[in-house]
């Protein structure tokens, strides 16, 4: 890359910088796999409505001072994302980039799209497609405090100015796009033209800075109303004012990264200004006007939602990739709690689709005419985290600080015994963090490592370590939230009791474990999950970190803190990536965790219907990707 | 005992269930605030703990517990329980959206095991150790041997998904509540029917039944104008306690019929810490099982002149 | 009067054997008595009993089907679930809990409601509205939902079962014994004995608990089963007995996320809780005859 790591004031700086060298680079080895299809994708893709092409974009990063009206609306047109694809570059550099990894399912991808798109004829348009939903409860302004977690409101009505590309899983321009400025201490947001709200009313940068205010708890417009700010904390990276440039332009102070995945850019929904001033919060709280992909028509509490095709939706079918104009005409929440009775709706007919289901319910399915079986990617691998900062025995000792102790209880549970009984058989072990692609441990890497199911070994680790009589520890588990952790939990409390690991085993929702899990002092096993992010920067801040909000299994002499350190000051790309695989591979050598495995979600659907997320989970915030097929 | 007596009992009834609803919000808000932080509820893994003491003053839960208390007390006789936690909206507004929906179902479930209870408990009195009385006894049995969710999948099963006769849920047309009620009712009939045949037997067997018989009273008229009235008396009883474990009972069948009760958000909002929501609508249950009980209460010396209300 | 009744009784009251049971009653009884009593030995010896450990845990072996279907074996009688349990084993372990469920809840809830009930109808006044307070809090807490909280700052075990249990059922003996208190201290029988100078204790115990035990055993014997399905309630909510432990309820519940695959792991605990309330209601039936003062008047 062109990038120089010119001199950096401060870290956090020096971070976002690396972050952006890195997208950069990506956005390069992606569009290559893209290129290596031929000149029907290429052709195909050049269609967008919001891609641009330009070979210059890397270019410009290390002068983005405050520019001029006319050369802001040049940079969007030839800085546009260093996401986006920018083909020629990408086709002369295919064949020789083609080699990488990640390449491949992008090329078998490309491939898909141009089956799709053969197949527009193919599509059912007029259909009306009922999901079925454990709930649907809430208000309907998004940014009302919990209102933002609703799965079933948030991301099928709402937009947010960045999303996740659904095969690089980098984040790509939704409404907008952003610009560093100001050696990295404000944002440039340009929106991009064509997005209306779904009353006709054009989505401007006072919207953005709108949006912002209101969710940092410092809107001008209703000092005296009773919002509460819910969401402040999304927002808190935000350090100054927000101003508007232009129609579609804001500049906004920020002191981290808001464009990292998962930050402020991917998940702040945009609000109307125009809408909430008129109405005011309370009423804008019932009736929530939203400039996404589908457009509510009602909603009825725990009963039903409604929603409808946004016809108008700027980013159209051309990206397959990514959320765009939805396929089916209409969309039905129908809520059903309990999952046996989804299932039973989709079997009458009501329904079309289950999207979370558990796999014992529609097994029986899976060859059966008439229906297909969804298999998603689970959300994350599942880990028990031993906690070592407080003692657990009576006499102030805590054997799991032994790492003989942690070696024993990862030899003692048969993890793949567990996941092909409970499993889809789709299951593979976790070792610990980050993806493969993001310096995760690689297979050739964790072959030799693997710590294999071994009784007598974990016997002997146990009586070396003076615990030949073992010990008692409470065990802490979730219940409800995602399938099968009961189960899980039983089957492992089992074989920890072989080695003489005797378990209390205790289960609670999750927001109740984890708010025991984040007092940090209370002893015993934690079963939680890592990497929920696609990078797992947040996860390592959050759990691995010493200090971290969850990091209950600290390891202050094993050299892990260094490396957490050293990645996160880490500016060139594959140093990053480097660190991070030295990380993956120190976190599971050190057996600082009982490491299981990443389970499968799955669901239902009738087979009219074709619902592709490249890969992804598919969940409520995916459903205009539901494409009904002609019968 | 006059209308200005009745009145009398009405109002102490009246304030004394008043004071009961009072101690039973108590009770919630101090055993839930004491134990819970809803916090965690709308946070994620990498929020902070200052940021939580943040929102923790935003939504009034820092503090001594005793000040919350004072507070809410004082908030809540101005008829303000806060807004939702998860809505923003009203918390009062959104349970009362809600208690019509449980009103309807509970008062369908109610009638259900009273036309199906009480009847069959007559029938199997007068004519025990007939086939129909053993019919009515096993029907009561198996209503109370059932676990009413798995009751309800299995009706969901064979009546809407096998015959597709009725919806597998939600809420709508009347072919909507066919099923929770059915799920819902059976064990409260099955407990009006035993009740209604063994007062029945019992007071068939009393001497001024033999008495009427023995003037010459048609066997119709004992039955209904006399022994029915005695009979009732505990099954009036009965169904005072049932209104509770009705209640109890929508929990569970709202659930698996997803019926937009007022049990399924109490549900809801006691496992995601939802206070506001959660306190109104103890409030909105625990009043309507009081005002159930009282008029149960006042219906004694009606159904039973012998009684003289409070027992004076 | 004693004649009149036993010529207006049913026909088959009086063809009675030498203890004073109908012929057709013992036949009925005898199998009853047989399942109570298999339940109550297989509740109390169950470790004896039990070919295998309740919650051992064998995955290979996991939604065995039962002897009579394809695919089942001796090994496992009833079959396996989920997670490979036996389910004989776990039927019959979980027979224990629902016998220390039944057998605490209903002699403590009736204990506490029948004395509360009888002192207040008895005492009127000051004593009648305090209990009756206490009373209509119970009743006034929506039952569940108050045991979701407690599940939730407790965590959820047999004894916290236990204790919720109580605490919903005590009271609908006490308003039933005081609503037939209030009834039976207007009459003749009762006020002639206080005429007579018997202690209020005397009239209480030996004049007016005669004549609503009836009631009692009745309102007992209806709570059996109900005792059983509010533990099988709490463990569909996901708040009843530890994970792991075998109970009826808990069993029921886990089966209901198979039971469009599996039939026998909800049941064969659905019909164990229907044998025992149905022989609990017969022998309530028997009771009730036995204990009803008229009736045994009549022998």
């Amino acid at each position: 890359m062109t990038e120089q790591p010119s001199t950096l004031p401060e870290r956090q700086h020096g971070w976002q910088r690396m972050r952006r060298t890195r997208l950069s680079r990506r956005a390069l080895i992606r569009a290559s796999g893209r290129a290596g299809v031929g000149a029907a994708g290429l052709a195909l893709v050049g269609c967008g409505d919001d891609d641009d092409d330009s070979a210059a974009q890397v270019q410009q990063q290390d002068q983005p001072q405050s520019v001029s009206q006319a050369q802001q609306q040049e940079q969007q047109q030839s800085q546009s994302m260093q996401q986006d694809q920018p083909q020629q570059q990408a086709q002369a550099d295919a064949q020789a980039q083609q080699a990488d990894g990640q390449d491949q399912p992008q090329a078998a991808q490309q491939q898909q799209e141009v089956v799709d798109l053969s197949r527009e004829g193919d599509t059912d348009w007029e259909r009306s497609v009922t999901v079925a939903v454990p709930n649907a409860v809430g208000g309907l302004d998004v940014q009302g405090p919990g209102n933002y977690t609703l799965k079933w409101n948030g991301p099928l009505h709402f937009d947010r100015l960045l999303q996740y590309d659904l095969v690089t899983r980098e984040i790509v321009p939704n409404v907008g796009n952003f610009e560093w400025i100001e050696d990295f201490t404000a944002l440039l947001w340009h929106l991009n033209p064509g997005h209306a709200w779904h009353d006709g009313a054009p989505l401007t940068a006072e919207d953005i800075k709108f949006s912002i205010d209101r969710a940092a708890g410092n809107a001008a417009y209703n000092e005296s109303g009773s919002y509460e700010t819910g969401v402040a904390y999304i927002v808190s990276a935000v350090n100054g004012e927000v101003s508007v440039v232009d129609d579609l332009t804001a500049r906004v102070p920020v002191n981290t990264d808001v464009t990292a995945p998962g930050s402020t850019g991917t998940t702040l929904p945009l609000v109307p200004k125009h809408r909430i001033e008129e109405i005011g919060d309370e009423a804008y709280n019932r009736e929530g006007l939203a400039s996404g992909p589908f457009q509510m028509v009602s909603y009825e509490p725990d009963i039903a939602v409604r929603s409808v095709r946004n016809d108008n939706y700027p980013i159209g079918y051309e990206n397959l990739n990514r959320q765009h104009r939805p396929w089916v005409k209409e969309v039905v929440q129908s809520v059903r709690p309990e999952p046996v009775a989804r299932l039973a709706a989709i079997q009458a007919g009501e329904a079309d689709v289950a999207p979370s289901l558990e796999w014992e319910l529609v097994q029986e399915f899976v060859n059966e005419p008439g229906y297909e079986v969804l298999f998603d990617p689970g959300c994350c691998p599942h880990t028990i985290f031993p906690n070592t900062r407080v003692p657990l025995l009576e006499d102030g000792s805590n054997p799991y600080r032994d790492i003989r102790v942690r070696m024993a209880m990862n030899h003692a549970v048969d993890v793949e015994t567990i996941y092909n009984a409970l499993g889809t058989g789709r299951e593979q072990r976790a070792y610990g963090i980050g993806t493969r692609q993001l310096g995760g441990m690689q297979p050739e890497q964790s072959g030799p490592l693997t710590m294999q199911y071994d009784v007598a070994m974990a016997l002997q680790l146990m009586d070396a370590a003076g615990y030949a009589d073992g010990f008692e520890s409470d065990f802490y588990g979730t219940a409800g939230f995602f399938s099968a952790t009961d189960q899980i939990a039983l089957s492992v409390q089992q074989y920890l009791d072989e080695v003489g690991i005797r378990t209390n085993l205790q289960l609670d929702p999750l927001p109740d474990f984890r708010a025991r899990m984040a007092q940090l002092d209370v002893p015993g096993l934690h079963y939680y999950f890592t990497n929920q992010s696609p990078d797992p920067f947040q996860m390592i801040n959050a759990e691995v970190s010493i200090g971290g909000t969850l990091t209950v299994a600290e390891y202050p002499d094993s050299g892990i803190q260094e490396l957490v350190e050293a990645q996160r000051s880490e500016f060139d790309p594959e140093q990053r990536r480097a660190r991070l695989n030295e990380l993956a591979q120190l976190i599971y050598t050190n057996a600082s965790w009982l490491f299981l495995y990443e389970t499968i979600g799955t669901g239902i659907m009738r087979d009219d219907l074709e619902w592709d997320m490249k890969g992804n989970a598919r969940d409520y915030g995916g459903l205009w990707g539901i494409r009904p097929l002609l019968t | 005992m006059g209308a200005n007596g009745l009145w009398t009992i009405f109002l102490s009834r009246l304030l004394q269930g008043m004071l009961v609803v009072f101690l039973v919000v108590s009770i919630v808000f101090l055993v839930s605030r004491a134990a819970r932080d809803p916090i965690e509820y709308l946070t994620t893994d990498e929020t902070t703990e200052e940021e939580k003491e943040l929102l923790r003053e935003q939504f009034g839960l820092s503090g001594p517990l005793g000040k919350q208390y004072v507070d809410f007390l004082v908030n809540a006789v101005q008829l303000d329980l806060g807004n939702s936690f998860i809505s923003d909206l009203p918390a009062m507004e959104e349970v009362l959206n809600r208690a019509s929906k449980t009103l309807q179902l509970g008062v369908a479930a109610l009638l259900f095991s009273l036309v199906l209870g009480i009847p069959l408990g007559i029938i199997a009195a007068l004519r025990r150790a007939s086939p129909s009385d053993w019919f009515a006894r096993l029907l009561a049995v198996l209503g109370q041997a059932t676990p009413n969710f798995w009751l309800g999948l299995m009706l969901i099963f064979f009546f809407a998904v096998q015959l597709d006769w009725f919806p597998t849920g939600g809420s709508g047309g009347i072919e909507h509540i066919v099923l929770p009620t059915i799920t819902l009712g059976l064990l409260t009939s099955a407990a009006a029917m035993r009740l209604t045949r063994s007062r029945m037997i019992d007071v068939m067997n009393t001497d001024f039944v033999r008495t009427a018989r023995a003037k010459g009273l048609r066997e119709s008229t004992i039955i209904w104008r006399h022994a029915l009235r005695h009979a009732i008396l505990p099954v009036a009883t009965i169904l005072g306690i049932q209104v509770g474990r009705l209640i109890a009972g929508t929990v569970i069948v709202e659930q698996v019929f997803a019926w937009p009760g007022i049990g399924r958000l109490m549900l809801h909002t006691i496992t995601v810490g939802d206070f506001p929501v959660m306190i109104a609508g103890i409030l909105v249950i625990s009043s309507a099982i009081v005002v159930a009980n009282i008029l149960v209460d006042l219906s004694y010396p009606i159904i039973d002149p012998r009684i003289r209300a409070g027992g004076q | 009067m004693a004649s009149q009744a036993a010529s207006q009784a049913p026909e088959f009251e009086r063809r009675s054997s030498a203890w004073g049971i109908s012929w057709r009653r013992a036949a009925l009884l005898a199998p009853s008595g047989i399942i109570l009593g298999l339940f109550f030995v297989a509740g109390v010896f169950a470790d004896l009993i039990s070919a295998y450990d309740p919650e051992k845990i064998v995955l290979v072996d996991r939604l065995i089907p039962p002897v009579m279907e394809e695919g089942g074996s001796w090994d496992h009688p009833l079959g396996t679930d989920n997670l490979g349990r036996d389910i004989l084993a776990r039927v019959i372990y979980g027979a224990r809990v629902s016998l220390l469920v039944v057998g605490i809840c209903i002699p403590a809830s009736a204990l506490i409601g029948v004395l509360t009930g009888l002192i207040a109808g008895w005492r009127l006044g000051w004593a009648d509205r305090i209990l009756m307070r206490l009373v209509d809090i119970q009743l006034a807490l929506p039952a569940i939902l108050f045991a979701l909280l407690i599940a939730v700052v407790f965590g959820s075990s047999l004894r916290n079962v236990i204790l919720i249990i109580i605490i919903f059922t005590w009271s609908s003996y006490a308003r039933l014994v005081r609503a037939d208190v209030l009834s039976l201290r207007e009459q003749e029988f009762v006020t002639a004995a206080q005429a007579s100078g018997a202690s209020d204790k005397r009239v209480l115990f030996r004049h007016i608990l005669p004549n609503i035990l009836n009631t009692i055993v009745i309102m007992a014997t209806l709570e059996v089963p109900s005792v059983i399905l509010i533990e099988a309630a709490l463990s569909f909510l996901n708040i009843g007995v530890a994970p792991g432990t075998a109970s009826w309820g808990a069993m029921i519940s886990e089966g209901r996320n198979f039971m469009t695959i599996a039939w026998w792991p909800i049941w064969m605990p659905g019909i164990a809780i229907l044998l025992v309330s149905l022989t609990g209601n017969l022998m309530g039936d028997w009771l009730r005859d036995t204990l009803d003062p008229r009736l045994r008047n009549v022998r």
